[in-house]
């Protein structure tokens, strides 16, 4: 008996672990591969077996669609464009030994625990298109201002902005790790060589930053592909469909019009799409 | 000579001084929202939308009243809801992630493998799969439940901890262990005196990151509650009115719903990038 149960017992470990992630994750996608092939509509009581019709308007008929791809990917890049190098000049900030530097980390720190929904919705308000601050400011200072949230072409803009603010401190924490471990010795014999501080940086740090800046951008791009929260609490996919990136597009298709069949068509392929490009960045870009 | 190294100081004040007024800057933009949050909350409605925008004013507490005065569901149902998803959440993942990362790194299950297949649940966006869990979820009349919203943050909170814990583990030579069970301890107990010290950090870490995620998580909440179960992040969808958004009380909320996380994040301070990078960053 006791040796029967040492010999099971490295799968006894896992198994409840294994019941609720194999559970929770294969049960809805068999789940969205069956519904993917009917024509389900919770409205209309629709439900009947259509092969691969859905697929065939997903790649064919439905231009809402390719566009919430478009939008998907402007949002992600312009989250890396802006967090990436925003993060790397914070972490050089916040590397040089000042007093109080403790107090500015955790400072740092704090949009990462703020659920979006709750902050997200007062940045809504401060984009407010006639009394936000925000507003206010940028009009102040530049004697003109886009109306942020409310116009068709800042309000993704916005949005970016947005995640930017919550997310840059993560990226800025990671890279500052990783200078708070770099050797000291490249540094003193370039010095003794006359490089600049540039040429430091150019050719010291950044190479040595390399796996952690890959680290920190798969990160942020597993994250913001999957973004739903602060586009409902700031824009909820507007104006129009400005900010409906593929993900606020599911909702709306799944639970405003509930397609349901159509919509486990679209889940199953951004499913695997995400999962694919997040897998593919995690081994080439981090190598974890 | 003595001049020059005056000069070398100075120069150093100079760029330290640079530097402060970089963080400074930066630290304004991080707390700038915050200040606007609670700024707003303790406004009366006449002040908040205002040209310009009002930094002096009359504080008041009626959006605290009027948030806990709401009929209910209100905020108080909400806090104690999410109170006790977060701890049944906590109950459940953290035990099941340590058993999971004990026999990941001991006995090396899967290969790699499956921690790997749970790894990609970090990946999965939850919005792709909500459709299936609504309808498993009312075909099991578990709509409005506490018990759905537990089930999937405990799903989600674990590949985090497992990872966590696990890196942990690794870090334990397991000669200790099998020292301790060549002297006739059994494995429980090898694990209980020697492992579980060395870990307990971690999974306080663990526990504090999973009550953060948990309490913050809005999606599964806003499809799968309406009063029964409604969180405190529901709550705060609902503060549209035909009179527009109550900036006020959702402000109210909004406060009351993000200081007990920044406590927490204090708490966690050190383990946050680690937390956040699954290990990968210490």
């Amino acid at each position: 008996m006791k040796i029967k149960t040492e010999k099971y017992m490295p799968f006894l470990l896992v198994l409840p672990a294994l019941v609720i992630v194999f559970g929770l994750t294969l049960y809805p996608l068999f789940h969205a591969l069956y519904y993917s092939t009917r024509n389900t509509d919770l409205t209309l009581n629709k439900d009947d077996f259509i092969d691969i019709r859905n697929y065939r308007t997903m790649l064919n008929y439905d231009p809402t669609l390719s566009d919430a791809w478009v939008r998907s990917l402007t949002f992600t890049g312009g989250c890396l464009a802006f967090q990436i190098p925003l993060g790397l000049g914070i972490a050089l900030l916040m590397n040089r030994p000042l007093r109080g530097h403790k107090i500015f980390r955790a400072i740092l720190t704090l949009p990462l625990v703020v659920a979006p929904i709750a902050i997200g919705q007062i940045w809504r308000m401060m984009y407010h298109y006639e009394f936000g601050i925000i507003k206010y400011i940028t009009s102040s200072v530049f004697g003109t201002s886009p109306n942020w949230t409310a116009d068709t072409n800042w309000a993704m803009v916005s949005i970016v902005i947005y995640d930017t603010w919550q997310w840059t401190p993560f990226v800025a924490l990671i890279l500052l790790a990783g200078l708070q471990g770099l050797p000291p010795e490249p540094y003193e014999s370039a010095t003794i060589y006359g490089a600049s501080a540039f040429q430091k940086f150019r050719y010291i740090t950044l190479p040595k930053m390399r796996p952690l800046i890959g680290l920190a951008a798969v990160f942020r791009m597993i994250d913001t592909l999957k973004t739903w929260d602060p586009i409902w609490a700031i824009t909820w996919g507007g104006p129009g469909q400005a900010t409906e990136t593929l993900s606020y597009y599911l909702y709306r298709i799944g639970f405003r019009y509930f397609w349901v069949g159509y919509a486990s068509a679209v889940s199953l392929v951004f499913l695997y799409i995400v999962i694919v490009i997040s897998t593919v960045a995690l081994k080439k870009g981090a190598k974890l | 000579m003595n001049v020059l190294r005056i000069g070398i100081k100075t120069k150093r004040k100079i760029v330290d001084v640079l530097y402060y007024i970089g963080i400074i800057i930066v630290l304004i933009v991080v707390l700038f929202p915050f200040l606007w949050m609670f700024l707003t909350s303790i406004k009366k409605e006449s002040d908040i939308l205002t040209i310009p925008p009002k930094i002096f004013f009359e504080p008041t507490l009626d959006n605290y009243i009027f948030v806990f005065e709401r009929p209910a569901p209100n905020i108080i149902n909400g806090l104690m809801n999410s109170l006790i998803i977060v701890g049944s959440v906590i109950a459940l993942t953290i035990p099941i992630s340590m058993l999971a990362a004990y026999g990941f790194t001991r006995f090396n299950v899967g290969g790699g493998h499956l921690q790997f297949y749970i790894l990609t649940v970090r990946m999965f966006p939850p919005i792709a799969a909500i459709v299936p869990y609504f309808v498993i979820f009312r075909n099991l009349g578990l709509l409005d439940n506490h018990l759905s919203i537990i089930t999937l943050n405990t799903l989600f909170n674990m590949p985090f901890t497992i990872w966590l814990v696990a890196g942990f583990l690794r870090e334990i030579p397991q000669d200790l262990e099998e020292a301790a069970m060549i002297d006739g301890a059994t494995r429980f107990e090898a694990f209980r005196e020697i492992n579980l010290p060395l870990i307990a950090p971690a999974l306080a870490v663990a526990a504090i990151f999973a009550a953060i995620f948990t309490w913050n998580e809005f999606l599964f909440a806003f499809i799968l509650t309406r009063s029964e179960a409604i969180t405190v992040t529901r709550i705060m969808a609902g503060f549209y009115t035909e009179r527009g958004i109550l900036w006020g009380p959702l402000s109210a909320a909004a406060t009351l719903c993000t200081v007990p996380m920044f406590i927490l994040a204090l708490i966690i301070q050190k383990y946050i990038v680690r937390g956040l990078t699954f290990g990968a960053v210490r």
